[in-house]
């Protein structure tokens, strides 16, 4: 109670520190908490994408497609198989795209019976791309591999940039908790005497430091949530007019997860810091 | 209770040689002078019996254990039978004098009624009427005695003084040497580091004279001569 009465005076008597240093962790975790969001929806995006991702496989003329399609809904690989003939091929097209219904009426349908098919998983698309390949009757195969991997890319380059992003910004939160907490130490240095002299335990003139340091960073973690949930859900709520077809994260489990994280990262770069900063400025030097 | 065996200590940064091979053992309930000019190694004395620093070579000893073995948790312990009274007092002054003290036990853990206490110390020193001043409305002769009232109110065996009359006048300075005699008188064992030879010659006890770190005299009878 003590330790904590005393940690209390130290931020309110320090408080221009004390509000430099809340402000820059709640800057870092706020950066954090937005890269995180980004990087799950990403990741979501990623997933309902390879999920809807299917492989086609054209026939040339005079294929025996149900054969064909008996062969490839036998390989373990594949969730889902169909024939899609040429003609049901065109209406899918011109329902998509109906500006070609005119054009498509002029000429013959150009486009060839295919097979569609769902894997199981997608990494598995090479290997079955090379099989339906080697079919007799397969003149073609397309995938969306192409599209995942320009994805997976851009993906793989913000998870890398988010790593630099978080060393560099919690080292900075860090630093700030390690300033304010020797500042602390400085402007009770005679106490800290006193209390070395009259027998205080270790714990007893180190836990008022360390309680500083966590209440900064609970403080911090208190107001980056208050900032970062609402923020992200008026956001996710406008963009979701905009972008109906993106399916954004809402689950408030997986949000509830994200918080937690940054609570705790924020609490425990409040110990840390003070810790070193105790460590550094109040070893007893014999 | 005391004991220094062939005590040196060298400064290694400054390559100043303190003490060298200083040999004393003083036993409960004495009242000694340590005497010297500055530099001497008068406050390297007290350093060394609180723990502050060890010594290069040699051993020092509270009650028979070596104070170089304690573990750095044991410290705690140690400093709480021993009180200490410096020359600028260093009392916190945002406390008043009765604060000054009950945060000295509050540090050290003290469960009983800490107010009583403290007022109980500031009794002995004469200062209970004074508990609420704070240190700037006190004289410096009053600050001294709060200062020693927080060095006694945790009832240490041991008490260090490290020139705490070197601000006072002649007056006020004897007041506190009368005030550290009753304080031994019932039953603390004191150790005055001073080089004030007024004092050491008015109110004559066991005197060691250090002189460029070393014990060149060691006089049961006292009084001052360097």
């Amino acid at each position: 109670m003590y330790a904590l009465q005393q940690a209390m005076r130290a931020i309110r008597g320090n408080w221009v520190a004390s509000v430099a240093t809340i402000t820059t962790m709640t800057l870092s975790l706020t950066i954090l908490a937005g890269f995180s969001l980004l990087s799950l929806n990403l990741n979501q995006v990623l997933a309902n994408l390879q999920g809807e991702l299917e492989v086609s496989a054209f026939l040339g003329p005079g294929s025996d497609g149900p054969r064909l399609l008996e062969t490839v809904r036998s390989w373990p690989e594949v969730a889902r198989a169909e024939y899609v003939g040429k003609d049901r091929a065109l209406a899918a097209l011109v329902a998509d795209i109906p500006s070609l219904a005119s054009a498509a009426q002029l000429v013959d349908n150009p486009l060839p019976d295919a097979l569609a098919l769902r894997l199981l998983d997608p990494s598995q698309t090479p290997l079955v791309r090379v099989r339906l390949e080697q079919l007799t009757g397969v003149i073609d195969v397309e995938d969306g591999s192409d599209a995942v991997a320009t994805f997976l890319a851009v993906n793989d380059a913000l998870r890398v940039l988010g790593t630099i992003l978080i060393v560099v910004l919690l080292s900075s939160a860090l630093f700030a908790i390690v300033n304010s907490i020797r500042a602390a130490i400085t402007a009770r240095e005679d106490e800290i005497e006193v209390q070395r002299l009259v027998g205080a335990t270790r714990g007893f003139i180190r836990a008022p430091f360390l309680i500083e340091g966590f209440l900064l960073g609970l403080f911090s973690a208190v107001i980056t949530l208050g900032l970062a949930i609402p923020g992200y859900q008026f956001v996710v709520a406008r963009l979701s007019e905009e972008l109906p077809f993106v399916p954004f994260v809402r689950d408030p489990l997986l949000l509830g997860q994200v918080a937690l994280l940054l609570a705790v990262l924020s609490l425990l770069v409040g110990l840390v810091g003070s810790a070193i900063s105790v460590s550094q400025h109040l070893r007893e030097r014999t | 209770m005391v004991e220094f065996k062939h005590v040196t200590k060298t400064y290694a940064r400054t390559h100043t040689h303190a003490l060298k091979a200083v040999d004393f053992r003083i036993r409960k309930g004495e009242f000694v002078y340590i005497v010297g000019h500055s530099g001497a190694g008068k406050s390297t004395v007290l350093s060394l019996l609180l723990r502050r620093i060890n010594p290069t070579e040699g051993v020092v000893a509270i009650a028979e254990q070596d104070l170089a073995k304690l573990r750095d948790s044991q410290l705690p312990l140690l400093r709480r039978r021993i009180g200490m009274v410096f020359q600028d007092h260093r009392l916190l002054p945002k406390l008043s004098a009765l604060d000054n003290l009950t945060f000295a036990l509050r540090a050290t853990g003290f469960h009983g009624n800490q107010e009583q206490r403290a007022l109980g110390a500031l009794r002995q020193v004469g200062l209970a009427h004074k508990r609420k001043a704070y240190p700037i409305e006190l004289s410096l002769g009053e600050q001294q005695r709060v200062a020693i009232a927080r060095a006694l109110v945790t009832n240490p065996p041991l008490l260090l003084c490290d020139e705490p009359t070197g601000n006072l006048d002649p007056d006020t300075s004897w007041e506190i040497l009368e005030l550290l005699n009753d304080v031994n008188i019932k039953g603390t064992t004191v150790i005055v580091a001073t080089h004030s030879r007024d004092l050491v010659d008015r109110l004559k006890r066991r005197t060691m004279v250090l002189r460029g770190g070393e014990l060149v005299r060691d006089d049961d009878a006292g009084g001052y001569s360097l």
